[in-house]
């Protein structure tokens, strides 16, 4: 389980906003670090498929470590030089799905924590 | 020791890390600056650097290395040169046998680093390396990871970006390449900053994973600002470090500008394992205040260090201290934490975190970083 389509949408949403509005200048690097119950290969496709809206492109390259199954980690570089490590992790029993994200503009940066 | 001081050798000064270190060693009251001291043959402005901080401190600058190692009346040997002397100070100074604290990273050559690892195991000095492994956040992500709170560890993650310098002149529609084998560090305008930022991220996963690197994978960019751009050097960096024992590493190093961050840059650590996930970031717990305060703007650049790289340039210049979040643990006494953990280790006879083995680790990896980056493929560092 990961945390809920309609908040990653809206989330891509506003980000894409904030980057068509020129708001932190071009998008350059991403760290997404997801918090999954299980799934972490699905989070990080996801992941990837919505960083590569905000890029424009999709990855030239992208190297995916192995390691434990509970985990999944990409990084990525994209045409333009643009690149990413997107992380997803496995959470506790008593714990809920989370994203940490920092986007990282020439001149700006959007944050959001869940 | 003098009266139970250590007597501490400061070799380079101003305008290197050495401000910061020799601002801590001067406050801990288990230390004593004694002297400034320097390869003889400097450069003018180097020679006027380190005059600079003998000056400040009021002790002499001893312009003659081989003098100022033979004094008796040294017990600690704070070593700061430029990178591309670094290798061969270093050396003369382990010679000498007495404590080392070394600046970060360790060397710039696969040579350099082989040269003072061997140097410092044959004197048998304690050596330490500057990292952030004495902030209360990565203390606390590795007290996470002994507790056995989170299962075995599966992936760390750590990451420094340094909100400083004004971004967003970076030429844009030009994709750098980087180079195999980096040659120059040294820069008056920039600093390479996987390489002098990378470093923080990296020492943190060798530390918090224990074991060793099997490989590293890395992009560089430069995305943010023209005076990298000007001398072909990245101004941020990204990798993976996967380790023999199974571990996924992740770090992230690089000047992001003074505008992108509430306060000095994302600074933290993650740290997974099988029963779960937690994350340590240095602003949390953190008050945010909002008030009709001035908002900070940065100043003009100062025209010897518009990236802000040295506080006391950052201190000429002006530039404001961002005050909307405030950490429940300041970060202004992180400095000042490492130097009192090196002379804590002192006392106790205790090995340091990061001595000259872990040291010499991570600055293998930020070079193994660069080639990987260059070709486009996974590096095996060393």
């Amino acid at each position: 389980m990961t945390i809920g389509s309609s908040h990653v949408q809206i989330l891509s949403k506003t980000v894409s906003t904030a980057i068509g509005a020129d708001r932190i200048g071009s998008p350059v690097f991403v760290r997404w670090m997801e918090r999954v119950e299980s799934d972490p290969v699905i989070a990080v496709e996801r992941a990837l498929e919505i960083v590569s809206g905000w890029y424009g492109s999709a990855p030239e390259f992208s190297h995916q470590p192995g390691g434990s199954d509970l985990q999944s980690t990409v990084l990525a570089r994209w045409p333009g030089g643009q690149s990413a490590l997107l992380i997803a992790a496995p959470i506790g029993s008593m714990d809920t799905p989370g994203l940490d994200l920092a986007v990282i503009g020439s001149k700006g940066a959007v944050y959001h924590s869940v | 020791m003098a009266g139970n001081r250590y007597r501490v050798l400061l070799i380079a000064g101003d305008r290197t890390h050495q401000e910061g270190y020799a601002a801590a060693f001067e406050a801990d009251p288990r230390a004593e600056i004694v002297a400034v001291a320097d390869e003889a043959g400097v450069s003018e402005q180097r020679h006027a650097w380190n005059k600079a901080m003998a000056d400040r401190y009021h002790v002499p600058y001893l312009p003659n290395l081989d003098e100022a190692l033979a004094r008796p009346d040294i017990d600690l040997i704070s070593v700061c040169p430029e990178i591309e002397r670094r290798g061969r100070v270093v050396l003369r100074c382990a010679a000498r046998g007495l404590p080392i604290f070394l600046d970060k990273p360790l060397a710039g050559t696969p040579e350099d680093i082989s040269d003072i690892r061997s140097s410092i195991h044959k004197a048998g000095v304690p050596a330490q390396m500057y990292s952030f492994t004495s902030t209360p956040w990565a203390k606390a992500a590795k007290a996470a990871v002994q507790s056995g709170e989170l299962g075995d560890l599966i992936a760390v993650h750590a990451e420094v970006m340094f909100a400083k310098g004004r971004a967003g002149t970076a030429p844009s529609g030009i994709v750098r390449r980087e180079h195999e084998s980096p040659e120059q560090f040294t820069f008056t305008e920039a600093k390479r900053e996987l390489f002098d930022l990378g470093i923080y991220p990296i020492v943190l996963c060798l530390w918090l994973a224990d074991s060793p690197v099997k490989q590293v994978t890395a992009t560089t960019g430069n995305y943010f600002f023209a005076e990298h751009a000007n001398v072909d050097i990245e101004d941020f960096g990204a990798l993976t470090i996967e380790f023999e024992n199974g571990v996924v590493g992740s770090a992230i190093g690089g000047r992001i500008g003074f505008y992108s961050h509430p306060k000095i840059g994302p600074h933290g650590v993650t740290v997974s394992g099988t029963g779960g996930t937690k994350s340590f970031s240095a602003w949390d717990p953190r008050i945010e205040v909002f008030s009709d305060e001035p908002t900070p703007v940065l100043p003009t650049p100062h025209p010897e260090d518009p990236m802000s790289m040295w506080r006391s340039t950052q201190v000429e210049s002006g530039v404001p201290r961002k005050m909307g979040w405030l950490a429940f643990e300041d970060e202004s006494g992180w400095g000042a934490d490492e130097v009192s953990s090196f002379l804590d280790c002192l006392d106790a006879d205790r090995s340091p975190d990061v001595g000259v083995d872990l040291g010499a680790a991570a600055t293998e990896v930020v070079l193994a970083a660069y080639r990987s980056a260059a070709i486009g493929e996974p590096v095996q560092p060393g």
